[in-house]
């Protein structure tokens, strides 16, 4: 980093927080404050549903995602437009017709308050965390880089946040968005043509394509079914449809941005530009990291990617096994080198013969590689027993500050900052506007001037950034960033899902029926998740609690004495 | 209100049937990517 790149990080980050601040002040009332006067356009609402989707987790994990697994977490995302399309014709135009501010004042019109209120404890508990996760991804990256506590990190990063998030409300966290969606695309785009730039000037694009399809990495499409395999289509047209329904259609970070449309039309276009443009993103950030693991097969890797840290290690009485693992690791490398030299003759001659032969030999060498690279994070938590060794997420900003030029660096690393502020400041509106309509509002002060729950919301603004950070500490112990969002959201969204697919779907069902079957939804989710990890991917706790609220509501409604019925909405 | 006329085409219905039918054929190109290049 030198001072072009702190100008163009700073002066990005700085510029984003001046102007949304600057050209949202002044907000008098919720309406304008929670919804933005709706005013928003169809292509402002798609622009800003897919910048609170994409945090700095997706440009951080992503690309080492597929350095490590290949492009099969691509399946994923197939659930994405199907869920567009059913929250379109079904969801949306309820929301509108109640004019609602969050999706769970729905829930008290089809139910009652208490089904409303665990809805939105369900959202405010699991956006609370993943807020923390949001923001911890970049408090990371500058941790990383500037040797910095992650305390102050997560402070100096929140406090961007909240300074535009609270003086703007959505007005300003929509019109941020679209001047970080530009950053964030621009900066990505330019990093996939670098880390193709920087290939051998004799391998071709279609080389490229083959070196990465031969050793694996172009697996976007996997069809073997397995409960425990996380990625294959299967997952992600069944489980991950779930998932979306649950996200899109009843998270408030997301619903918020579409009730802030100018008219139905607007929000249902919103989403189906996200529908059509979401695959086509994340196939582009993961062909990055493909770009980057060919690099890495023609420049030697370190064999630990956060370099801080191993320095760290390098100071202890551990420096001498850490230097004996990294000439070892030199010397594999070597041979390692050797198979991709005949790999890219075979391939380059039509050699299949070679290219087998090739591989054999990469994959030996491969493994004895993922041995010392083991060996070597062993050795790190024997030195520093509190460091976390899992260094994927550090793959890509790796390569970045170790081989992209200045100015570079800088507008990728304000394309980081960019993702997790674009990303938080949904969630820290979101997580404001429910515990204000939903929570204080109802249940607390029902009868107070627009203006005090104007000042409440950005009240419970500055309370949940404040939280976040709080569990911004706790996202250090997880394994895989990008993971370990998707782990938490599936861990409640399912049961949230059921409880609105019985509102909208099963009018016959009611309110005691759907409350006592959301909890054993939730509880048989959390048993899952604590007992059998393992033999059941995480996606497919989104149909589990699902389908459990909805059958257990069933049943318990055959054997409810009928109450008395409540009006649905039509 | 949700009759409102959606943009370009005549009904949402064409819209829908637009974005299942990309999502369909980019699982079709992927697919045939994976297995051209593994």
């Amino acid at each position: 980093m030198n001072l072009l790149d702190w100008t163009i990080l700073f002066g990005t980050l700085i510029s984003i927080v001046l102007y949304g601040t600057w050209k949202t002040r002044g907000a008098k009332n919720i309406e304008g404050y929670l919804k933005g006067d709706n005013t928003m356009k169809w292509w402002m609402i798609g622009v800003s549903i897919m910048a609170t989707q994409a945090s700095a987790v997706t440009f951080l994990s992503t690309p080492g995602q597929a350095m490590e697994d290949g492009m099969r977490f691509l399946q994923f995302y197939f659930g994405l437009p199907l869920a567009m399309v059913i929250i379109s014709v079904t969801m949306v135009p309820i929301y509108y017709r109640l004019k609602v501010y969050t999706a769970y004042e729905y829930l008290e019109t089809r139910f009652d308050l208490k089904t409303r209120t665990l809805a939105a404890g369900l959202f405010l508990m699991l956006r609370g965390l993943s807020a923390g996760i949001t923001l911890f991804a970049p408090a990371i990256v500058l941790s990383t880089i500037l040797g910095w506590n992650i305390f102050v990190t997560t402070a100096l990063i929140g406090l961007f946040v909240i300074i535009y998030t609270v003086s703007g409300g959505t007005k300003a966290v929509s019109l941020t968005q679209r001047t970080q969606m530009t950053i964030i695309m621009g900066g990505m785009i330019l990093a996939g043509a670098m880390a193709y730039r920087l290939l051998p000037s004799h391998i071709s694009f279609g080389d490229t394509l083959q070196i990465a399809g031969e050793l694996g990495k172009l697996n976007i499409v996997t069809t073997d079914f397995s409960l425990s395999d996380r990625f294959n289509i299967w997952s992600g047209l069944l489980a991950s449809t779930f998932l979306f329904l649950s996200y899109f259609g009843t998270d408030q970070s997301q619903v918020s941005r579409y009730l802030g449309g100018k008219s139905l039309t607007e929000s249902r276009m919103g989403l189906i530009f996200n529908g059509l443009l979401k695959i086509p993103m994340q196939f582009m950030i993961l062909f990055i990291g493909v770009l980057v693991f060919v690099f890495y097969l023609f420049n030697q890797p370190p064999v630990f990617h956060n370099q801080p840290l191993k320095n760290s290690v390098a100071k202890t009485v551990y420096a001498d096994t850490l230097k004996n693992l990294e000439e070892k690791y030199s010397g594999i490398y070597q041979q390692k080198q050797k198979a991709v030299t005949n790999l890219v003759t075979g391939i380059q001659q039509d050699n299949q013969a070679l290219v087998e032969e090739s591989k054999l030999n990469y994959y030996h060498a491969k493994k004895r590689e993922d041995s010392i690279r083991t060996k070597v994070k062993k050795t790190i938590s024997a030195a520093l027993p509190a460091a976390k060794t899992q260094d994927r997420d550090y793959m890509f900003l790796n390569f970045v500050l170790s081989y992209l030029p200045h100015g570079i660096i800088g507008l990728l690393l304000a394309v980081m900052f960019s993702a997790a502020m674009s990303s938080m400041a949904s969630e820290l509106n979101a997580l404001a506007s429910t515990t204000t309509v939903d929570i204080y509002k109802r249940s607390f002060k029902q009868e107070a001037s627009p203006l005090h729950y104007l000042r409440a919301s950005r009240f419970f603004t500055i309370m949940w950034a404040l939280i976040a950070m709080a569990f911004a500490m706790l996202a250090n112990q997880a394994e895989n960033l990008i993971q370990f969002v998707n782990i938490v959201g599936s861990l409640f969204y399912g049961t949230i899902l059921g409880i609105f697919l019985v509102a909208f779907y099963l009018k016959s069902v009611k309110s005691n029926a759907v409350f006592i079957a959301a909890l054993v939804g939730e509880a048989s989710v959390l048993l899952c998740y604590f007992f059998y990890y393992d033999e059941i991917a995480f996606l497919y706790y989104n149909i589990i609690g699902c389908v459990l609220v909805v059958a257990t509501a069933l049943i318990l409604q055959l054997f409810t004495p009928r109450e008395e019925i409540k009006k649905a909405p039509k | 209100m949700s009759d409102q006329k959606p943009p370009l085409f005549k009904n949402w219905s064409s819209w829908y049937l637009l974005v299942l039918g990309v999502m369909a054929a980019q699982v079709l190109v992927f697919y045939w990517i994976t297995n051209l290049f593994s």
